[in-house]
């Protein structure tokens, strides 16, 4: 029989999550509610008071020259980023899964460079990068390549910037396919080795479809994260050369904090998280024809 | 009835001596600086301890903002509008004095300069003239100065007999005497020596292309004149002497920045200010012969921007009369003369940098003359114009034509496009 209003134990289990309630209503529904709102306006934080403008900064961004340059340089580091790092992590997860001696060592070594600030990592790969006298130009030299002008050049700007975060594919992606590897039956394995499978086909036909919902997972964190890419742009190149490496956040973050134009940051919030809600459906539809969940 | 008074007594002693300390708490004044770590380390560990001997009653707290001027202004906006306790910030008059003072961001001085008996003819008049809005003083100069300046190293001039730079010069003498100094022993294109450096700087492009009749923005601040034929004369010859002539480096052949170029020898002239001489005494040691002089006139005459550094009030301070106490004694005519012997910048009043102290600065010296400049009065800045905005733009269209090569007659109309863009903007 239900029972009818609150009870003692329900006031007291929302007694115990209200920490936690409070939290996401004060920071994260209110603000949102609040850029919402102020995404109407003209509101610069500077200036008291502000005017309701309706979708009058949404018309602008529709006709904004850098908006549709901020957003055409992200899914170009989006297409390069994604592809490259899940394969390149779920191929270090899938190495470290072997085993090997000195296992734990590697691990820890190839987990490093995600944990280095990105402040750091940014200014060491400025300096790798470097045209003239760089390490990579001089690595590439050695076979007779003359190497691009990477963080200068419009063409290899993006590519550099996608290099540097490349370097930390060890990081969290890997970790997540070496959880997914370890829930892959070591019996289907077994089995198929003894029908004759080698290790290609073993990986192509048992690996991998186990692997489906980490892949599923990590590809949807990734284009999320990639769209959200901020910091070695605005450490490295700020956006340049020629608006090159102009990331959709960093545009945002100007128009808030270096133009204080508050409503139109936020109009540009919402536009992003709109894009990521549709790209994000989209995958969860296509999901369905590739995920494989065991079954169930 | 006794014990009880005594004990009265007593209370009310103790309750003195815990009152007394806390009424004695000095004001606080803070200070927030953009500026290199040199300067600031000077303020923080010299002049702070001497201005806190002298105003016991004020304790000074001095924050290094950003050197960046887009991020200090950010974070000084950002602190009046949440009403963040901060007294004295740098202003820069031609960058962002006016647009504080008509938004009420820092506040008049006028009450308190005309109480302590401040003679503003101490200064210079055109410094002052900045500081003043709409009838009122914003502010107090610690520099003052036109900019740019066009630096050169004699030893390269003396060696090839030419005449150095002069006041006469014009921007023919200057492309002539840069692709003189061009050294490219093997003729690979990639010279030894380049003749010249040019700028990045939006205000000193401006500068160069103002001499041709041009500009980025026209004096009244309601058009853009980035493609009108003067402009792209100007622009072009920068261009010219990159792209043409070779004489100045291209974007793939800069190593470091055109200053560290300069300073390393690698280069005979550079577009630069009176602010650099430190950083290129540093470099090339005090035995180079690097000069500067005028920037050189173009075919409608020579525009150099009278700049300045200031402090002032700001609209968030909780201690105006401490504040400005402090902005007076680091304007002080002793204190001016330090920061002129440290080689930060030249003075902001007649009488220090003509002091007979400085009779052997050779920077002092040379630069005296370029004060005789005209200096260029600064543009209406329109109020619905965020100058980072502009400056980005502005930024991008020189880096397109001079660090990546594009024409500038490709580049300005698209610049021009979006400053017209720019300024059909509501204002803030």
């Amino acid at each position: 029989m239900l029972r009818r209003g609150l009870q003692r134990e329900d006031v007291q289990g929302y007694l115990f999550i209200s920490p936690w309630l409070i939290g996401v209503l004060v920071f994260f529904i209110g603000p949102m509610v609040a850029s919402l709102v102020l995404s109407f306006t003209d509101y610069s934080i500077i200036a008291p008071g502000l005017s309701f403008l309706g979708i009058e900064n949404y018309y602008e961004i529709a006709f904004d020259p850098l908006f549709w340059k901020s957003l055409a340089v992200t899914a170009y580091y989006l297409a390069l980023d994604v592809p490259l790092g899940q394969v390149g992590s779920l191929a270090l997860a899938l190495l470290i899964h072997r085993q090997i001696r000195f296992k734990s060592f590697f691990r820890t070594v190839l987990y490093l460079p995600s944990v280095t600030p990105i402040v750091a990592a940014a200014s060491i790969w400025l300096w790798f990068l470097q045209p003239r006298f760089g390490l990579m130009n001089g690595a590439l030299a050695l076979f007779g390549i003359d190497g691009p002008a990477w963080l200068a050049s419009r063409e290899w700007a993006v590519p550099g910037l996608a290099l540097v975060t490349l370097w930390g594919i060890g990081g969290a992606r890997m970790i997540i396919y070496l959880a997914g590897l370890q829930g892959v039956p070591e019996e289907l394995r077994e089995a198929a080795r003894i029908d004759g499978a080698g290790v290609w086909r073993v990986f192509i036909a048992v690996t991998l479809p186990h692997l489906t919902p980490t892949i599923f997972f990590n590809v949807i964190i990734d284009i999320i994260g990639s769209f959200q890419q901020f910091s070695v742009a605005y450490i490295a190149t700020d956006g340049g050369p020629d608006n090159s490496t102009l990331f959709y956040v960093l545009y945002l973050y100007r128009n808030a904090f270096n133009y204080f134009r508050m409503g139109y940051a936020s109009a540009l919030a919402w536009i992003m998280l709109l894009l990521l809600l549709a790209f994000t459906l989209i995958q969860f539809r296509g999901a369905r024809r590739w995920v494989y969940y065991g079954g169930a | 009835m006794l014990r009880n008074r005594i004990g009265l007594v007593a209370l009310a002693a103790l309750v003195w001596c815990g009152l007394v300390p806390a009424l004695a708490v000095a004001e606080k004044v803070v200070f927030w600086y953009r500026i290199g770590a040199a300067e600031f380390e000077w303020i923080r560990d010299d002049l702070k301890p001497r201005f806190e001997a002298e105003f016991p009653d004020i304790e000074l707290e001095v924050v290094h903002l950003s050197s960046s001027r887009a991020e200090a202004d950010q974070k000084i906006l950002i602190a009046v509008a949440t009403n963040q306790h901060v007294d004295v910030v740098r202003t820069n008059p031609e960058i962002n004095l006016t647009q504080y003072a008509r938004q009420g961001t820092i506040v008049p001085i006028d009450e308190y300069a005309a109480q302590s008996g401040l003679d503003k003819e101490n200064y210079y008049a055109a410094a002052i003239d900045m500081l003043t809005v709409d009838g009122k003083l914003y502010g107090l100069p610690y520099t003052a100065l036109p900019r740019p300046v066009l630096w050169y190293n004699n030893k390269f001039f003396a060696g090839s007999g030419m005449a150095a730079p002069s006041a006469d010069w014009t921007t023919d003498d200057w492309a002539a005497a840069a692709r003189n100094l061009r050294v490219d022993s093997d003729n690979d294109g990639n010279p030894e020596v380049f003749g010249t450096g040019y700028s990045m700087s939006d205000v000193e492009v401006e500068m160069i292309l103002n001499g041709f009749g041009g500009g980025f923005l026209s004096r009244d601040g309601t058009e853009s004149l980035a493609d009108t034929p003067e402009s792209l004369a100007g622009a072009q010859f920068i261009y010219d002497l990159i792209y043409q002539d070779n004489s100045a480096p291209t974007g793939d052949q800069m190593e470091g920045n055109l200053h560290e170029m300069f300073g390393s020898g690698r280069m005979a002239m550079n577009i630069g200010n009176y602010w650099n001489r430190n950083f290129y005494k540093a470099q090339m040691g005090e035995d180079d012969e690097f000069r500067m002089a005028p920037l050189p006139a173009g075919p409608m005459g020579r525009f150099q921007q009278y700049v300045a550094g200031c402090l002032s009030i700001l609209k968030s301070t909780r201690s105006p009369q401490a504040a400005f106490e402090w902005i007076k004694y680091f304007t002080s005519e002793e204190i001016n003369r330090e920061y002129v012997e440290m080689g930060f910048n030249i003075g902001t009043r007649p009488a220090v940098n003509q002091d007979p102290q400085f009779a052997d600065d050779p920077f002092v010296q040379q630069f005296l003359p370029i004060y005789e400049v005209r200096p260029y009065n600064l543009p209406v800045w329109p109020e619905n114009l965020r100058r980072p905005q502009y400056v980005e733009l502005v930024r991008n269209a020189i880096e397109r034509m001079y660090v990546l090569g594009e024409q500038p007659a490709d580049v300005l109309p698209d610049l021009h496009r979006d400053i017209t863009r720019l300024l059909r903007q509501r204002s803030l």
